[in-house]
């Protein structure tokens, strides 16, 4: 009895993977379940973390460079992993021309979740690194304008991308077209991402996780999104502290240490705030960021505004009055 | 007639998850003082003011009203809509609509143990359906093949209940506990894996009904 039942187990087990995989070739038109087998030459390794690697890669049936990123999965005694499920569901949700479109996501059983996403030949990290940085100022209107709009996007699919930074804004070099990318991973992934202290991560971080806020919602992104604004302009990142605490006391000295005033709820939030950071008057924005219109410094005080329920919104800074001729840039670009 | 069964038994089951008071509050008139009044608490809290058992009372019950509204009806339409598409199918499948009824009892059956949100069900169905409709599609020159593994309607709703768990719920219980439930077969953890992986790829990992807040 035993044995027979064991062998039945064995056999209709046998019988469904036989079954997976043909489902996948035949979904996939020859895709395989492999890691590297999935119509793709691998060109390079762009990026290693500890989610996974980025690799750049050619599609052999288009002869298309694309991006493909490889999820380690984790805890596979329980199937696939409840943050992979949420994360990838996500980006097929997600529809925008200024978003990096997802091509298609390959399995494997073993280990592996493979994300081949379009390619873009340029991000904004060296955009402004390699060229000192876009000093025109249509330029940074436009990329302004298409950041904003991405965002805006996903905040209405109640979606936080909490993750923005100069490198994760790809260009497409010749339309100047921005992309939003690099949507990380939540749930038991994001704390790792919290925590990290990894130099310039802290940079884009908004106050409010700087605090160990647990609670925050579509804000702390409109914060990164004027980080990325001011560092356009200027060349440099805003604040670039070494850690959290040090990235604050940045933030402090720029925009002045908050009070139950300028942000209510701080003293709730950080009770020892006066004990761990000296009580700075604000510098001003203006004393930073040079060069840039008025209308333009206002909308980035609105982004930089440190108590997160009166931050602007991304749908709000696009009605702004900086943008009011963006149509006209358009034009010019194109 | 197993479409309606079905809706039977989540009419049911509704009416035993929320109490008749409750139920009441579905059907205020005055939509708006509830709303004034979640503003006000927020207000409070926001003030650092103590808050008090009522308002937290109230807090409550504004939460389960507020996601009663706001996300199950367009999830029930979302799978209504579903349904015509799967009705066809089941018409010309007595088989498969029968071991279908039985796979959505049974996700109803599970989804009460462990108070799963209905959400959590309405997805699992949801899963289940376009998984046997696309499968079915595929097979459709071999009308043995479903007739000959009966099992694999019962795993498919398995796999489809355990990732709509993952999907919405914040604790997912192990393969071989979701499994307790009463039924004739239970099926290995690895087995469970590989049919998960096999209804993502097929559901072209579109497992998203209504958009839930991502954080």
């Amino acid at each position: 009895m035993w044995n027979e039942e064991s062998d039945w187990i064995g056999s209709f087990d046998s019988q469904l993977a036989r079954l997976a995989e043909c489902r996948m070739c035949s979904r996939d038109r020859g895709e395989r379940p492999d890691a590297t087998g999935m119509d793709l030459e691998v060109l390079e390794v762009a990026e290693e973390g500890s989610y996974g690697r980025v690799f750049r890669c050619l599609d052999i049936h288009t002869g298309a460079l694309v991006t493909m990123k490889q999820i380690t999965m984790v805890r596979l005694s329980q199937g696939v992993p409840a943050p992979i499920i949420r994360e990838v569901s996500l980006l097929k949700e997600l529809h925008h021309a200024n978003i990096v479109k997802l091509l298609r996501v390959g399995l494997t059983e073993n280990r592996y979740v493979n994300l081949v996403f379009e390619h873009l030949d340029y991000d904004l990290h060296h955009f402004i690194v390699n060229r000192g940085y876009p000093k025109d100022a249509l330029t940074v209107k436009s990329f302004m304008y298409q950041i904003l709009s991405a965002v805006a996007y996903c905040h209405s699919l109640k979606v936080l991308h909490r993750d923005l930074k100069p490198s994760n804004v790809l260009i497409d070099h010749s339309k100047r077209l921005i992309k939003l990318a690099d949507f990380r991973l939540a749930g038991e992934f994001a704390d790792d991402l919290l925590y990290t202290e990894k130099l310039g991560t802290s940079w884009y971080r908004a106050p409010e996780i700087l605090c160990d806020s647990r609670q925050y919602s579509t804000q702390i992104d409109l914060w990164s999104v004027g980080c990325i604004f001011a560092e356009m302009v200027i060349g440099q990142p805003l604040v670039q502290a070494i850690n959290c605490r040090d990235e604050l006391e940045g933030i402090f000295k720029l925009l002045g240490t908050p009070t139950e005033e300028t942000w209510p709820g701080i003293t709730k939030l950080m009770p020892n705030l006066h004990i761990y950071y000296p009580k700075f008057d604000a510098l001003g924005l203006e004393t930073f960021v040079t060069d840039l219109e008025p209308s333009g410094l206002n909308l980035l005080s609105m982004m930089l505004c440190l108590d997160p329920s009166r931050r602007i919104s991304a749908e709000a800074a696009l009605k702004h009055a900086y943008f009011i001729d963006v149509n006209y840039v358009s034009l010019l670009l194109l | 007639m197993p479409l309606h069964h079905h809706l039977f038994l989540e009419e049911t089951k509704m009416a035993h998850r929320y109490p008749k008071p409750l139920l009441d509050t579905l059907y205020c008139l005055e939509d708006h003082i509830h709303w004034e009044e979640e503003e006000q608490v927020d207000y409070n809290e926001y003030s650092n003011t103590t808050t008090t058992n009522t308002n937290s009372s109230n807090v409550v019950l504004l939460e389960h009203d507020l996601f009663w509204d706001h996300e199950e009806l367009p999830s029930l339409l979302a799978k209504e809509h579903q349904n015509q598409l799967s009705n066809t199918l089941l018409q010309n499948n007595l088989v498969l609509a029968s071991s279908r009824e039985e796979a959505v009892e049974w996700i109803l059956k599970v989804n009460a143990r462990y108070s799963f949100s209905t959400l959590t069900a309405v997805l699992a169905v949801n899963y289940l359906d376009r998984f046997l409709f696309s499968f079915r599609f595929q097979n459709d020159n071999n009308d043995n093949n479903n007739n000959n593994n009966p099992w694999l309607t019962q795993l498919s709703a398995v796999a489809c209940l355990s990732l709509a768990a993952k999907f919405e719920e914040t604790h997912v219980p192990l393969f071989i506990d979701l499994q307790l439930e009463e039924s004739k077969y239970l099926f290995e953890a690895k087995t469970v894996k590989r049919m998960e992986i096999l209804v993502l790829s097929t559901l072209g990992w579109k497992m998203i009904l209504v958009t839930p807040l991502h954080s």
